[in-house]
């Protein structure tokens, strides 16, 4: 697993994953289930609770790969590589289809 | 165009079938990730940062046009509408979702495609010069042999499991379009004052974190040889290459370990225990082979005297025909490159729209026959010379004649961050600003053959070690850097480009890159070519152009 993921939640992460049948990021929300964004997200703040959720996580069979994410205390991630899975490719779109999440040129 | 037999044909046709249940299991729960990623993997299934990624071979970078329409097809019905041709040749779908995959695969085996071994620690699509068989420079085909390759490598149970991935290119061509000298094994055809083929094997070459030129392992091989020489270096590196550390253990390291003459002396103690009869009558399987590419007729002609063409339109066309058009072995025609590198545009993306109009194009001028390029391009390779005004016009409406083959603006590029799970930094927005910044100045001067290469991390899948310019991008303390290598070279002459010094931020590198070539067009001699340059001015005036 990649260095930028942290394994313990020492301020405000998040959980992020595949969704196992498209394969899109999605986010743990509060209400439990399983989001495209970071609308409803889940922040968590205490260390043990985060790893506590995070290993109920990699038991849910419709997720790949659930790992904690550091964010600000709204649960917007701080890292590029995370800020790109939230807003999808950071890419000009010349000649190309805008993005699922409507933006053609994202500023990260 | 290669045809497949029957049995090629029923073999990706069950391998589609087999891999609709593994998904079928793995969406009801039946099979857990762990055990379905090796499955996937295995058919070029990737899970990336936003979706599913699909790696569809393209043999040699050869496609039909019913082939490159049926991708289009795909683009536009499972993916977002564009696919992105890579640096193997290949085309990647970056937006799939895997309950989709198992129709794509059928779709793609209905025009003989598969994305067997795209992936995975086995022997990877083989590939060639694009210009194999049309190339004015030639002196033998290398398509043949490339296709024995790709059947003998096809599903090799001795060899699917190897030690790590393994990657052959083959020319046939002095000079080298295919990389041959940064590959695992590279194969340069030749042939003799009796006109008989022989083959020289290279080996042990690579980029990635330890990048290596290839060694001439072997010269002047004969045809019947061949294979089973192959099957001996296979051998050695299978049962010696490390498999303790995934980073040493490409053949490159086995090689550079051993050193060349103990690795020889293995592969030749392997290859004199082999029975060459067990792969039979090598010299008739490739002339069956060769019988299988169907030779073009003559391409349709379209006759437009150039003499008509506009005032207003002919320095387009000509630069067009100056920078894109390559010198075919017949006279009368022409290999016409397509850039898919327009300016500020993303290298290697078509849309799906474009790849059924350039199918289009194929059938129209160039007997229904498309290649793609490692450098991310496509080319036409039979056009008639009478019918390129037409072609370039029809180019044009496509915006896809955009002039620059070749040049800086040219630029491989792997996906990056912005989509890769492995990538450390984002290549493909600083691909986009560099072109941006770099057209103008290529317009005004000859800049032809100075290559710009960006890499999203160490594994170097854009070649940036080879390149006249390398960028690398790394993450360094949560911060995308770009570290910039000169004076590479990705011909015969192979070379690896040096480091010059502390990495930049991304918002530096393009108006970096313009400066060192600014250096190279204030300083240059007559003919010059960049690495050139660069050794004879030395490392310091361009280092101290990239930190201005």
């Amino acid at each position: 697993m990649s260095s930028r993921v942290i394994s313990k939640a020492t301020t405000a992460t998040i959980i992020v994953a595949n969704d196992l049948s498209t394969g899109r990021t999605v986010y743990l929300g509060k209400d439990g289930l399983w989001h495209p964004n970071t609308e409803k997200v889940r922040v968590l703040t205490d260390n043990a609770d985060a790893q506590s959720k995070l290993r109920l996580c990699e038991q849910d069979p419709d997720v790949i790969g659930p790992y904690l994410v550091k964010t600000d205390a709204q649960g917007k991630p701080e890292h590029i590589r995370e800020v790109i899975r939230l807003r999808g490719p950071s890419i000009y779109a010349v000649n190309m289809p805008i993005t699922e999440k409507g933006e053609s040129c994202v500023s990260v | 165009m290669y045809q497949y037999d029957e049995y090629d044909q029923q073999i990706i046709e069950q391998r589609s079938q087999e891999f609709r249940a593994q998904v079928a299991r793995r969406l009801d729960g039946k099979l857990t990730e762990e055990e379905f990623k090796p499955l996937r993997l295995m058919n070029g299934l990737y899970l990336q940062l936003h979706a599913y990624m699909l790696r569809v071979a393209i043999p040699y970078g050869v496609l039909s046009s019913s082939q490159m329409r049926a991708l289009g097809k795909i683009a536009e019905k499972y993916d977002r509408g564009f696919g992105h041709f890579t640096t193997r040749q290949n085309v990647q779908f970056n937006w799939l979702s895997l309950i989709d995959t198992p129709d794509i695969l059928d779709e793609l085996a209905r025009v003989q495609m598969h994305a067997i071994q795209t992936s995975g620690n086995c022997i990877r699509n083989i590939t060639s010069d694009p210009l194999a068989g049309v190339a004015a420079d030639e002196s033998v085909d290398p398509r043949p042999v490339c296709e024995l390759l790709r059947q003998w490598s096809t599903f090799h149970p001795e060899f699917a499991y190897l030690p790590r991935k393994f990657k052959f290119a083959v020319t046939g061509a002095v000079n080298d379009r295919a990389l041959i000298k940064a590959h695992d094994i590279g194969l340069q055809l030749r042939r003799d004052a009796s006109n008989r083929v022989l083959v020289d094997v290279w080996v042990g070459g690579g980029q990635g974190r330890t990048p290596k030129i290839a060694q001439l392992l072997e010269s002047s091989l004969s045809i019947d040889e061949l294979m089973p020489y192959l099957e001996a270096v296979m051998r050695v590196y299978n049962q010696y290459g490390r498999r303790d550390n995934k980073y040493k253990a490409r053949i490159k390291i086995l090689v550079t370990e051993l050193g060349l003459n103990d690795f020889k002396r293995r592969v030749q103690e392997e290859f004199e225990q082999l029975d060459p009869g067990v792969y039979g009558d090598v010299v008739a399987l490739l002339a069956d082979i060769e019988s299988r590419f169907m030779l073009p007729g003559n391409p349709m002609v379209i006759s437009q005297s150039e003499s008509a063409i506009p005032p207003a339109r002919k320095t387009a066309f000509e630069s067009w025909l100056n920078n894109n058009v390559k010198a075919h072995k017949r006279k009368d025609q022409a290999i016409v490159m397509i850039s898919l590198k327009p300016a500020g545009g993303i290298p290697g993306d078509l849309a799906g729209s474009q790849m059924c109009a350039v199918a289009d194009l194929a059938e129209k001028y160039s007997s229904a026959e498309i290649r793609v390029t490692h450098r991310q391009n496509l080319l036409l390779p039979h056009v008639s010379r009478q019918a390129l005004y037409g072609l370039w016009q029809e180019l044009v409406v496509l915006n896809l004649a955009e002039d620059n083959i070749d040049m800086p603006s040219d630029i491989i590029s792997c996906p990056g961050l912005d989509y890769c799970a492995l990538a450390t930094a984002r290549s493909i927005p600083i691909a986009q600003s560099i072109s941006t910044v770099l057209r103008g100045k290529e317009k005004k001067t000859d800049l032809s053959g100075v290559t710009v290469n960006i890499s999203g991390c160490i594994n170097a899948c854009a070649h940036h070690h080879v390149a006249s310019i390398g960028i690398l991008g790394l993450d360094r303390n949560g911060s995308e850097n770009y570290q910039i290598t000169l004076g590479g070279r990705a011909d015969e002459n192979c070379k690896i480009g040096e480091r010059v010094g502390p990495g930049v931020t991304g918002e530096e590198v393009p108006a970096a890159i313009e400066r060192v070539i600014q250096v190279y067009i204030d300083k240059r001699s007559v003919n010059e070519s960049f690495d050139q340059a660069y050794r004879r001015l030395g490392k310091t005036v361009f280092k101290e152009a990239v930190y201005d």
